[in-house]
């Protein structure tokens, strides 16, 4: 019993010491061998998951192609991925680890609005970037200094699909969304503008993230009889709700903004998403810098990521960090500084320039779906 | 030594740490009525278990039929012909009068409806009530449903712990009938019995116990006539 | 009217998937005393191996879900044995740890094995459902289909446990554990039949929704907790109960949305379950064990 004491009380103070050991801070410019962590926060389970990967891919793509010159002045990058889920809570655990652990000075990341406005004040309170490749509710322009994102704001999507459909002469509208910030952002971005123009909004409905069967909701939806239907959803349920909807004969236009512009949406719900039209930030696959980029994913990875223009953004949000670390900025605040002077980037995104709030300048389009593929709208 | 039907030689058994049976022995022949009595706690109940295969840890001799059985399990006493009626209400509740007696011949695979009518003969108020929930039935009703269902495999030795245990005194009057009944088919017994007169009254012969220890042993109506047992086992009434 | 008649398919058909897969919960609890938490997974298993059947093997979709259903009941069988039945007599908790456990590996399982994405089960092109005469509500192919299966699930399942020896075992041991074995019924036995037959009803339960709407890895984590909620609502332990509470939760839930906001579909269950916990604890059809019957 007694060496057993000894032995606990040896390992007690072992502990206590290696736990309580100051961490060491690498002085600015000093070389060292260690690699630079940069952080990853996106959904890699859950819902989300198959977009949240893609884009974390593309992310490690730019981590890899950076190693491979040379790194970063001889130290090499490192990708911590850490799994939001989609979902504010464990974003927050994500971001704790990301910051108090592996001590990273700059995160890529939300995927999801909810991640990205769960995460804000965390960042911005250790002075560490966060830089989102496609969270766009229009909330996080004003969330803090150290915030950026690489995708517009909700506050354009919504605002464009509002005026298209009062354009096209629908007057009263019903909305169906997701219970999410990156759903609810849009609601009202989009809620406010068309009453603004005039229109009115006769019947809402939402739904939880993960749910699966909306029939009723539909049922309520058809019962008021609207014109057309603003749909803001995630793809996976985005694509039960096309699908219930013809079961259900409600045969209402659909719109909806760039979440339903993925393809594996239109495979799934095969006929039933015939004529959506949505909005999305332009993505040229044919841009140079983007054609290459997607042609290096699909030979590291064999695949090609759905919502590809974020998995583009998350590949340029990688090679920003990495020119301004390049450039000597390794801590949150010099990283900072340096984004804000990024103008007219050019990008596998297409081309980035970033204004006074952090925010990406993008432009956006409509596209319908004809004959199971989007096409450009005039 | 005449071959018994059944033989408890040097029989130690524990609850836990505690020990309750010293080397009780006993024996029962074949068609026997055999009363174990004595005072609460003296470990009466515990050597129907340790009969019935349900007690883990015992050390001594049981003999059935021949076979050392001290090692048995209660699905395998059955087929050897041995059932047991525990103490307390052990019909099935949920089940009816009808289904409690198929599941006594559970173990069987040959057609049971023989067996059931004769059980039903032998206990004429269960056959108007077959398909009534067991539940509901009273409490004499629920031990005749008990008796019966021990019957369904056609034992050798029928254990019973307390047949008469909280039931109006017509009622205990009626289940001793019965088991005289049950006895002249040639089933032999062994009855734990707290009102011991009832008991001894239909007994071939008894055991005393105490404190788990063999105390006296005799015939039946001897023991009922002994004024020793008389004043400290029979007081109950 | 119509929307009335809507809205009550709506809940016959969500309240057939939840009575099916309560029914496992139910009889698990019912012998054992046990909150089987990993039975939600095994619904979800039962959706995977018949995608894995008839998306990836091609195997004819009915064909697909009957095998689904006998892997199940194999998975059910091999878990019991394996992880439950060693802990049997050790008390409540350890059990109940080593389910959420199980349940969570089954997940990480799922992952692993299929990935995290959203698989679908489509047998057909989408189309418009069918509109039923008089009460105009529309109902799918499938969705009549899985009223039918479960219903009939249910009603094999009356029949076995009232008619065959073994089900009436499985209620001898429901009623009195000690009283079955001095019978000579052999307890795990009858409770590897209880193991069996209760995943093969919740891998039922799966297979139809997954041709209904879609898999993914967690589909058996909201699944589990309404079904489970209808158990108890209908009485733990009854199998009556659990259909009746299945049918009741789906019902209220598609009904109750009607005049509350729908994002609060999901807490309907829990509100109903509240109030049973508060009010009628044992359920509908609550089961009282251990009453005696006095002279």
């Amino acid at each position: 019993m007694k060496n057993y004491m000894i032995l606990m009380s040896i390992l007690l103070i072992t502990i206590l010491v290696v736990g309580c050991a100051p961490t060491e801070m690498q002085p600015a410019g000093e070389e060292t061998k260690e690699p630079i962590k940069i952080g990853f926060i996106g959904p890699l389970t859950g819902d989300v998951a198959p977009y949240g990967e893609g884009w974390r891919d593309g992310a490690l793509l730019a981590v890899e192609e950076i190693n491979t010159a040379g790194g970063i002045n001889g130290r090499m990058l490192e990708l911590v991925p850490e799994d939001g889920l989609c979902k504010p809570k464990d974003a927050t655990n994500a971001a704790q680890k990301l910051i108090e652990i592996d001590k990273v000075q700059a995160i890529v990341g939300g995927f999801c609005s909810s991640e990205t406005l769960a995460v804000a004040p965390i960042a911005e309170e250790a002075k560490v970037v966060l830089m989102s490749p496609g969270s766009t509710n229009a909330d996080i322009t004003e969330s803090g200094d150290y915030i950026f994102r690489a995708c517009p704001s909700d506050a354009l999507q919504g605002e464009i699909m509002a005026i298209y459909m009062y354009d096209e002469g629908y007057r009263e509208v019903a909305i169906m969304y997701a219970n999410s910030d990156y759903n609810l952002g849009l609601r009202n971005v989009f809620s406010k503008k068309f009453t603004e123009l005039g229109g009115e909004i006769v019947v809402e409905q939402n739904y939880e993230q993960d749910a699966k069967d909306m029939r009723t909701q539909i049922t309520k939806i058809k019962d008021a009889a609207p014109e057309a239907l603003y749909l803001v959803p995630y793809p996976a349920d985005g694509t039960i709700i096309l699908v219930q909807m013809k079961e259900l004969d409600v045969d209402l236009p659909v719109f909806a903004p760039e979440s339903m512009c993925v393809d594996k949406v239109l495979v799934d719900s095969g006929e039933a998403a015939e004529g959506m039209v949505v909005s999305t930030p332009t993505f040229d696959e044919a841009a140079p810098k983007t054609a290459e980029f997607l042609q290096k994913f699909n030979d590291r990875f064999g695949y090609k990521p759905e919502l590809t223009s974020y998995s583009a953004n998350a590949y340029d949000v990688v090679y920003l960090f990495a020119d301004a670390m390049k450039q000597g900025h390794i801590t949150g605040t010099e990283i900072k500084d340096y984004l804000y002077t990024v103008t007219d980037y050019t990008g596998a995104g297409g081309k980035l320039t970033i204004d006074e709030n952090g925010d990406a300048i993008k432009e956006l389009i409509l596209m319908r779906v004809e004959n199971g593929e989007f096409v450009d709208l005039e | 030594m005449t071959k018994h039907l059944l033989t408890i030689k040097d029989l130690d058994s524990w609850y836990g740490q505690m020990q309750v049976l010293h080397e009780v022995k006993m024996h029962i022949d074949k068609g026997e009525i055999v009363s174990i009595i004595g005072p609460n706690g003296a470990g009466k109940s515990t050597i129907l278990k340790n009969i019935f295969g349900l007690i883990e840890k015992r050390k001594g001799k049981i003999f059935f039929d021949g076979k050392n059985i001290i090692k048995s399990k209660p699905e395998n006493l059955t087929k050897l012909g041995i059932t047991y009626v525990p103490q307390g209400r052990s019909v099935f509740p949920n089940l009816t009068v009808q289904e409690n007696l198929e599941m006594g011949g559970f173990i069987r695979k040959d057609d049971l409806s023989e067996d059931i009518e004769s059980v039903y003969k032998k206990f004429p108020g269960l056959k108007e009530r077959k398909d009534q929930k067991a539940g509901l039935l009273s409490g004499g009703e629920q031990q005749m449903v008990a008796i019966g269902r021990a019957l369904m495999l056609k034992p050798k030795l029928l254990l019973l712990d307390e047949p008469s245990l909280g039931l109006s005194p017509q009622m205990k009057a009626l289940i001793f009938e019965k088991l005289i009944e049950v006895n002249k088919d040639g089933v032999a017994m062994v009855i734990v019995e707290q009102n011991a007169k009832m008991s001894l009254n239909i007994s071939d012969r008894a055991y005393v116990l105490e404190l788990g220890k063999n105390k006296m042993h005799g015939k039946g109506k001897d023991m009922l006539r002994n004024k020793d047992v008389a004043k400290l086992y029979l007081g109950g009434g | 009217m119509g929307i009335a008649a809507q809205l009550i398919i709506n809940g016959i058909i969500a309240g057939g998937i939840y009575a099916l897969v309560a029914l496992g919960y139910t009889m698990v609890y019912g012998i054992l005393r046990f909150i089987n938490f990993a039975h939600g997974e095994v619904f979800m298993l039962g959706a995977y191996l018949g995608w894995v059947f008839n998306i990836l093997l091609g195997v004819n979709v009915i064909v697909a879900g009957v095998l689904a259903m006998l892997g199940c009941a194999v998975a059910g069988f091999v878990i019991d044995k394996i992880a439950y039945k060693p802990l049997r007599g050790r008390g409540m908790l350890p059990p109940l740890i080593t389910a959420i456990g199980i349940s969570l590996f089954l997940q990480a399982l799922a992952i692993l094995i299929f990935g995290a994405q959203i698989r679908t089960f489509r047998t057909g092109e989408v189309v418009r459902g069918i509109t039923i005469p008089f009460i105009d509500a529309i109902i799918t192919k499938i969705q009549i289909v899985i009223i039918i299966v479960s219903v009939a699930l249910m009603v094999a399942l009356h029949f076995y446990i009232k008619y065959t020896k073994t089900g009436k075992a499985m209620r001898a041991v429901a009623d009195n554990y000690e009283v079955a074995s001095i019978v000579g019924i052999n307890p795990n036995k009858v409770i590897s039949y209880v193991f069996i037959i209760g995943s093969a009803l919740a891998a039922a339960g799966g297979i139809l929704v997954g041709m209904e709407q879609n898999l993914t890895p967690t589909m058996g984590v909201s699944i589990g907790i309404k079904s489970f909620t209808a158990a108890v609502v209908g009485g733990i332990g009854n199998i009556y109960g659990a259909v009746l509470g299945g049918f009741m939760i789906g019902l209220i839930e598609n009904i109750g949305i009607w005049f509350i906001p729908s994002g609060y579909k999901d807490a309907i269950a829990f509100a109903v379950l509240l109030f049973f916990l508060l009010f009628k604890p044992t359920g509908i059809f609550g089961v009282k064990k251990g009453e005696e019957v006095s002279v």
